[in-house]
């Protein structure tokens, strides 16, 4: 049995489409400005309903925090830019102070690192000792292959003894792409993506086995650029951390698309 | 601390509030006296990372996740879908848990690990869906790999028979049923989550689902064969009110704490949407990740599981309104349960309002029977037909035909479900299964059976008088025509944001 409808809106009636019309994209501003400022009073915030004021003094006022600065998370803002940063293993919102030790290998890379570090952590980068022992955390960067970084790692991890704190390890690894040639027209950008991942804290007195564990963690952190996450974690892979080669290559081997579907494919390889 | 949420009975004082239709927002003044319900805010930061590990090395039932495994065992890790958090989240607690349970049955050395994403009747997940669920790391591990793939409830080879009830063979995930071992992760973010129905919706067979949740379709069969033949462990992730922050702050913010920065971004987002193609409305908020506080994981027997995260859940969403209204008002957002994409359909949309918002109250409703719901909605046609194909044609061609469920039932869900351009479509183009519409159709009929009146503000004509509704221009019209039935000074209660609370009526 076919349901009736009213005349108006029965789906059997074909009727010419209206053609397009032009919006006015401030047609019914005048009256949104009205309501946005209705009982807006100004150096005071708006009036509040009178419930809110007899709401215990602590649930009136939103504190809203930002757990994680993850601004460059943002699509919008990434686009803005040319940057894709995806962030991993970096759940723990703890305020607790701590050394972040950094594998990075440009400044650019190091750029996206303080962007991606959470804000409440309050990453200094001087004045370390004094910084520590004020609650707030240190950032130290090395690129974990030069004849220096031995000493850095483990200045970083005496640190870290010294003053019972943990030791977190990171790498960032970016996916460069080739620079644009300068236009006087209008090109589609390409956007950098770079990957910021986070490993477990470390936490023991002996700053050698600190210093030890850190170079076990950061060789995984790479070890699953070079393979997956899944065969570090299964034992499959050794860490590939002292292949001693340079940035660009080991950005060719990434961006091989028969090794790595799930990536986007890069205009690298034809 | 979080804030908790609160029922504002609306006074001269109270500013215009925020209303959401789809991709729309708008300020709207309701009449004094009028019950605003605001979630609570997400403020409770937990940590999720040591949660999940507390939970695995202590579950309800005392069995360790990790004592629970041995070298050469068969492991199967499910998780719920997309549809089971909307909006999406920044930083996915699902990957959290899943990473931790890799990361055990590496160390036990398990080797035989499989992940099937719980999707049912849902669309399947591709590759981009995965990533932004499990992360990186597990998405790429298992990139390309059969061992992570989505439930097909239409693939023979990939079910097996669990038992039989009313002459239907009851078929389940193969992998599933064939495993020493599953794990189920869910997130808790409203009460139809975690537990046997969501383990059930999201790996049976079509016909199975079918059974146990179509029309007058009956779980309890079902769940005693799942439960015997299968050997789960739940963990469930609790999840506070997802917030916003930046330039859509105004979205979760109370009205009379926005800011210059946030009324000028309202102005701007309203001015921009109006504009601007829906497609720009769908991305703005579908791809835009917001964070979410953890308020507790939990893990163990799954019904115990489900018990534990719905009464952690109950206890910090549930907000109070005096008495059951006469007319409950409620917007619909651009992305939700039934359209994670943010492109569902008019039957999605109606779906959040009469099954969803509507259900809020739990077993005492919001609105009392015989009252009316109105809803902001453009009900419209400009939505995703590639994944929502079935709703579509079932809007089309059978709702003009026939509205009763039991009609639809016997009449046109087997032609449907027997067609196989719907199931190829499903299978491999990404979208919904057909059956799925008709169960979101069946879904609507306790509420379309107690309202007197069920209105869409600003919908479109046709598609309303289809489904059986009303459409209204304007928020003082859908009063009008209510009044007809309620009177001049109707009891209102207003869900601001149906995502992340509960309502109990006193």
């Amino acid at each position: 049995m076919t349901r009736e409808f009213a005349s108006w809106a029965d789906p059997r009636h074909t009727s010419r489409p209206r053609p397009p019309s032009l919006h006015n994209p401030l047609k019914g501003f005048v009256r949104d400005v009205t309501l946005v400022g209705r009982s807006w009073r100004w150096g005071r915030g708006a009036l509040r309903p009178g419930d809110v004021d007899r709401l215990p003094a602590q649930q009136r006022r939103a504190a809203l925090p930002v757990p994680v600065r993850a601004s460059l998370r943002d699509p919008f803002v990434g686009w803005l830019k040319r940057v894709k940063v995806e962030v991993t293993g970096l759940s723990s919102r703890s305020r607790e102070a701590r050394v972040a030790l950094a594998h990075v290998e440009s400044g650019a890379d190091l750029a996206v690192l303080l962007e991606s570090i959470p804000a409440s952590w309050k990453v200094v980068t001087t004045r370390i000792p004094k910084a520590l022992s004020q609650g707030r955390s240190v950032l130290v960067v090395t690129d974990f292959a030069s004849a220096a970084a031995s000493d850095v790692v483990a200045q970083a991890a005496q640190l870290a003894s010294r003053y019972g704190r943990p030791v977190v390890p990171v790498v960032v690894r970016r996916l460069a792409v080739s620079p644009q040639a300068p236009s006087r027209l209008p090109t589609p950008r390409t956007v950098d993506e770079v990957l910021v991942r986070y490993g477990d804290e470390i936490r023991d007195e002996n700053p050698v086995a600190v210093a030890q564990r850190a170079f076990d963690v950061v060789g995984d952190l790479l070890a699953e650029d070079d393979a997956t996450w899944w065969q570090v974690v299964s034992g499959q892979v050794s860490s590939p951390l002292v292949r001693s080669m340079p940035a660009w290559r080991r950005l060719w081997e990434r961006t091989d698309p028969d090794r790595d579907v799930a990536r986007t494919q890069r205009r690298i390889w034809r | 601390m979080s804030r908790p949420g609160f029922a504002l009975e609306v006074d001269e004082r109270t500013p215009p509030t925020l209303v959401r239709s789809a991709s729309d927002v708008r300020l709207e003044r309701f009449s004094l006296g009028t019950q605003i319900v605001y979630p609570p805010d997400g403020q409770a930061w937990g940590d999720a990372v040591s949660a999940t590990a507390e939970a695995l090395s202590a579950p309800l039932d005392g069995r360790s996740f990790a004592g629970r495994l041995w070298s050469g065992m068969r492991l199967t890790i499910t998780f719920a879908d997309i549809s089971a958090l909307t909006p999406p989240a920044g930083d996915d607690p699902r990957r959290v848990v899943v990473e931790q349970l890799l990361t055990t049955a590496a160390e036990a050395g398990v080797d035989d690990v499989v992940l099937i994403a719980a999707t049912g009747l849902r669309r399947r997940l591709g590759p981009e869906d995965m990533r932004r669920l499990l992360g990186e790391r597990v998405s790429r591990s298992f990139a390309s790999d059969p061992r992570l793939t989505s439930h097909d409830a239409s693939d023979d080879s990939g079910l097996v028979t669990i038992g039989e009830s009313d002459g239907v063979q009851l078929r389940f995930n193969r992998r599933v049923v064939e495993s020493d071992l599953v794990v189920h992760v869910s997130v808790v973010t409203s009460p139809e989550h975690a537990g046997w129905d969501e383990f059930i919706s999201g790996l049976a067979s079509a016909e199975t689902i079918d059974l146990a949740y179509g029309w007058n379709g009956d779980p309890k069969p079902v769940r005693e064969a799942v439960a015997d033949r299968v050997d789960a462990m739940a963990v469930a992730v609790v999840l506070g009110q997802p917030s916003y922050h930046g330039p859509v702050r105004f979205l979760s913010a109370r009205e009379w704490e926005w800011s210059i920065k946030d009324q000028a971004a309202y102005l701007t987002s309203r001015r921009a949407l109006a504009s601007a193609p829906v497609q720009a409305g769908r991305y703005l908020y579908a791809a835009r990740p917001v964070a979410y506080p953890v308020l507790g994981v939990v893990a163990g027997p799954v019904d115990e599981v489900r018990d534990a995260a719905q009464a952690t859940l109950t206890y910090e969403q549930c907000v109070t309104v005096k008495g059951a209204a006469d007319v409950l008002v409620t917007g619909v957002p651009s992305v939700h349960a039934a359209a994670p994409d943010g492109d569902g359909s008019p039957l999605g949309a109606a779906w959040w309002v009469l099954h969803h918002a509507y259900g809020l109250g739990g077993a005492t409703p919001i609105v009392r029977d015989g009252g009316a719901v109105i809803a902001f909605h453009p009900l419209g046609d400009r939505f995703s037909t590639r994944h929502h194909g079935a709703a579509a044609d079932l809007i089309a061609e059978v709702l003009p035909e026939a509205s009763d469920p039991a009609e639809i039932a016997s009449r046109f869900l087997p032609r449907f479900a027997a067609d196989p351009w719907y199931t190829d479509l499903y299978r491999q183009r990404g979208a919904y299964h057909p059956l799925h519409a008709f169960h979101q159709w069946f879904d609507l009929q306790p509420a379309i059976a107690a309202m007197g009146d069920i209105i869409f503000v600003g919908a479109n004509r046709r598609t309303a008088e289809v489904m059986g509704f009303r459409a209204a221009t304007t928020y003082a019209d859908a009063l009008e025509i209510a009044s007809t039935r309620l009177g001049r000074r109707p009891a209102i209660t207003y869900v601001r944001d149906a995502v992340g609370v509960q309502v109990a009526v006193s």
